[in-house]
């Protein structure tokens, strides 16, 4: 049991961007977020949604819809044309009582008009970054993260998206911040 | 002669049990690119992999949009806890060589998952992948307690 949670600690780690200290701050972030969280709230899942380029990082957390694009202001990140850029997630439940399962865990990276668009476009081929997992959440313990290096080869304003489908609830949870590449 | 043997075929017939009861999860990779594909199923991880390795090999054009997938089933009748699933995709010198560390300054992409598993219990994920630099790619799925890995390799030219 130790160790496999020390497995998932050191991959944390490993995924640790260039910058120093980046695991410890978002580690107490999710700790702060998880404390905060009010049973009557009753969230299901815990998101760490990041996108770093080589000036700038944006972070977002849980949030939920409908409405499509959610309840909160998303985060802004900008990028140049090209440049490497990592995109990371960790999903966690936080649901209590029982496994959920055959949760899809959906992400996207997709062209979007402006900052702050209300539309939400379904991945196609104009997407930069797409996939899925189908899972069981156990409370507590279950968990997905994934870090993914990628660019944008063309400007524009794209939205970053990680989203909980088929979780077996009258809503569902993502998180999404906007990324403006010039 | 025969008080040796007797012992020895115990012994092989213990080796041949263990292995069986170690195979615990199956697993399955497959990459797709537009009409083309190539996959490849588990195999028992060696305590010590060689060097170099076959392994089943896909050839795109830098600059395509690979689709990855991947399926982990487990085939115990046992049941376990917190079991991590690690995917990841990393550049290596030359096909067959052995999983280099997993530096997050060279690795593409990489996930991690936990989660129970009983008999007939899976998960699985399909996740888009653009390599754009020409090279050889280490593509793998694994669950290291298990000792169950799944890989391919990728070259991009």
């Amino acid at each position: 049991m130790v160790h496999r949670l020390l497995n998932w600690k050191a991959r944390v780690s490993n995924w640790t961007p260039p910058a120093g200290g980046a695991v410890k701050g978002m580690l107490a972030a999710l700790f702060v977020v998880a404390m905060l969280a009010s049973p009557a709230w009753a969230e299901h899942f815990d998101f760490d949604v990041t996108v770093t380029s080589a000036k700038d990082k944006a972070r977002s957390s849980a949030d939920t819809y409908p409405p499509p694009q959610g309840r909160n202001p998303r985060p802004v990140c900008h990028a140049k044309v090209g440049e490497p850029l990592v995109f990371q997630f960790f999903m966690s439940s936080n649901f209590p009582h029982d496994a959920i399962k055959g949760v899809t865990v959906r992400y996207f990276i997709v062209p979007i008009p402006k900052v702050g668009s209300t539309e939400v476009p379904k991945p196609g081929d104009d997407a930069r970054l797409s996939g899925h997992f189908i899972m069981d959440f156990k409370p507590d313990t279950g968990k997905v993260g994934l870090r993914q290096v990628f660019h944008a080869d063309k400007p524009g304003v794209y939205l970053v998206r990680v989203q909980s489908e088929n979780s077996d609830s009258d809503h569902e949870h993502f998180s999404a911040l906007d990324l403006v590449v010039e | 002669m025969l008080r040796y043997l007797a012992p020895l075929i115990l012994f092989g017939a213990m080796l041949i049990v263990s292995s069986a009861r170690a195979q615990t999860f199956t697993g399955n990779l497959e990459l797709v690119d537009g009409s083309r594909h190539e996959s490849t199923s588990s195999q028992k991880a060696q305590a010590a992999p060689k060097t170099v390795a076959k392994r089943a090999h896909f050839e795109v054009k830098a600059g395509a949009k690979l689709q990855i997938r991947w399926k982990i089933t487990c085939i115990s009748k046992d049941s376990f806890k917190d079991v991590l699933v690690h995917f990841y995709v990393v550049p290596i010198t030359k096909a067959g060589q052995a999983p280099p560390p997993l530096d997050p300054k060279i690795v593409k992409m990489e996930s991690a998952q936990t989660m129970d598993f009983s008999n007939g219990v899976s998960t699985s994920a399909e996740l888009g992948f653009g390599p754009d630099e020409p090279g050889v790619y280490l593509v793998q799925i694994e669950v290291p307690d298990q000792q169950m890995s799944v890989a391919m390799d990728l070259t991009v030219k």
